[in-house]
């Protein structure tokens, strides 16, 4: 009987911590979008093409990490292209080194290798979820945000990857669109504390009652 | 005295307006197709041993059914491309005209069914962008050797049909795109625009040898047939 009153106090307990971690919770969306700037750097281990820089001046509020994304992007020839993102305009490769810029774990195709295209990153919006990002990057990320009120972009394929990225199409500019879901729950620190002090305390509770039960047992024994 | 005058004058007349007739029927030949898009990288080769370069159909022209019955003296080009900046002097991407239907360009170039001219496409050619960009090159030079090459691919076609590539010992990254999209971004929500993109190959064409044998004679003849017109050998006694 104890034992079913330690069980229902103790799932309680769990379900009243959820509750507040859920209800502290905040997401929102940020969009941006900016026309590509397609300058190339190109070493022996890679081919890096900034895209831009964009979101500037965006307040990083009460938000701990970018969650989920969308990319649209024009470009050409690409297959499994990384979208890169962080603080570096140029240096690609010494801002990677200095984990300064991120790896979204997006991978920009082209659908057809004989067009320049609107490539849609994971899907269009109406159909497909946002792409998760990995925790650590959407982490780095925000924190890059936070810290300079900016984010740059840059696709990464192989150093003899022949993919084109276009600044302008026939006089008009080729537009690079990004959507972030940001959330704040995060098992940041002091949430993993909260989750895991009660549950320390009613596991003491419960070996604390085990043993007073057996105490109890042994007396009341010993009485008789 | 009236009709010495008029008659050479009218041979010469008559010469010049078989020559412009001749030059109006197609000594200009001009083809305008939609662009293709297809890209193929050069291999590792024992030449090549680092596989650089690539190579990108521009589309297959058509020039008419005897088109490869003429002498090409000079040719240009129309064309939407994406280059890199350092795709310029000599490393600028050229010209190949092919047979129709090449799957392998270095192949083809080995056994004859492709030719390169020293038609280059530029990136510091007008207009200057790191985009999709459309450019037109002047006339260049055809040679005799790559003229003959070109009316013998055309020959290999029963529609004498040809296929012109832009190729680069140097550079992967060159487009040349079948099509482009915009994105536009309408009350803050994305939309794509298709634009399919042309090109048109330009070539000149000597005039046939009989005509500029015509030409270069008529003026002669006049004169040779007024001289025995007046020489009185040949004049008709008069009566008195």
């Amino acid at each position: 009987m104890n034992f079913i009153r330690t069980i229902k106090s103790g799932l309680t307990l769990t379900c009243l911590l959820i509750s507040a971690i859920h209800s502290s919770a905040q997401a929102d969306v940020i969009t941006d979008f900016g026309q590509q700037v397609s300058n190339v750097e190109k070493t022996a281990s890679s081919r890096a093409i900034y895209l831009g820089r964009l979101f500037n001046n965006v307040d990083p509020g009460p938000f701990r990490r970018m969650e989920s994304m969308y990319a649209i992007v024009t470009i050409a020839q690409a297959t499994n292209v990384a979208l890169f993102i962080g603080d570096a305009s140029s240096g690609f490769e010494a801002a990677r080194a200095a984990n300064k810029v991120f790896d979204s774990g997006l991978r920009v195709t082209n659908a057809t290798q004989d067009r320049t295209e609107v490539v849609f990153v994971p899907g269009d919006p109406n159909v497909s979820p946002p792409q998760d990002i990995p925790i650590p990057a959407g982490l780095g990320i925000h924190d890059s945000l936070a810290l300079n009120r900016r984010l740059d972009f840059w696709l990464v394929g192989e150093s003899n990857s022949g993919f084109t990225v276009p600044s302008t199409l026939g006089g008009d500019p080729a537009i690079f669109f990004i959507e972030f879901n940001r959330t704040t729950s995060v098992p940041e620190p002091s949430s993993i504390a909260l989750l895991a002090i009660p549950a320390v305390g009613s596991l003491i509770r419960m070996r604390r009652k085990k043993k007073l039960l057996a105490n109890k047992e042994t007396i009341s024994e010993q009485a008789a | 005295m009236l009709s010495h005058v008029l008659k050479p004058f009218g041979f010469v007349l008559l010469s010049l307006q078989l020559l412009m007739g001749s030059v109006n029927a197609g000594y200009i030949f001009s083809s305008t197709v939609e662009q293709n898009g297809t890209k193929v990288d050069f291999k590792k080769t024992p030449q090549n041993p680092a596989g650089t370069g690539s190579a990108s159909k521009i589309g297959l022209y058509s020039f008419g059914a005897d088109a490869d019955q003429f002498d090409y003296i000079r040719a240009k080009i129309r064309v939407w491309v994406q280059l890199p900046p350092e795709a310029i002097g000599d490393k600028a991407p050229y010209i190949v005209i092919a047979k129709s239907g090449t799957l392998d360009l270095d192949l083809a170039l080995t056994v004859g069914d492709a030719v390169r001219l020293d038609l280059r496409v530029s990136y510091d050619m007008f207009p200057i962008s790191n985009g999709v960009v459309e450019k037109q090159t002047e006339f260049e030079t055809v040679t005799f050797q790559q003229s003959l090459a070109i009316a013998a691919i055309m020959a290999k076609d029963p529609d004498r049909k040809v296929e012109a590539w832009l190729a680069s010992d140097d550079f992967k990254a060159i487009t040349v795109p079948a099509s482009f999209d915009t994105l536009q971004i309408v009350n803050g929500r994305p939309t794509i625009v298709t634009k399919v993109l042309t090109s048109t190959l330009t070539l000149e064409a000597v005039p046939e040898p009989s005509t500029i044998a015509l030409f270069l004679t008529t003026p002669w003849m006049a004169h040779k047939w007024k001289r025995r017109r007046k020489h009185p050998a040949n004049s008709k006694p008069s009566i008195e």
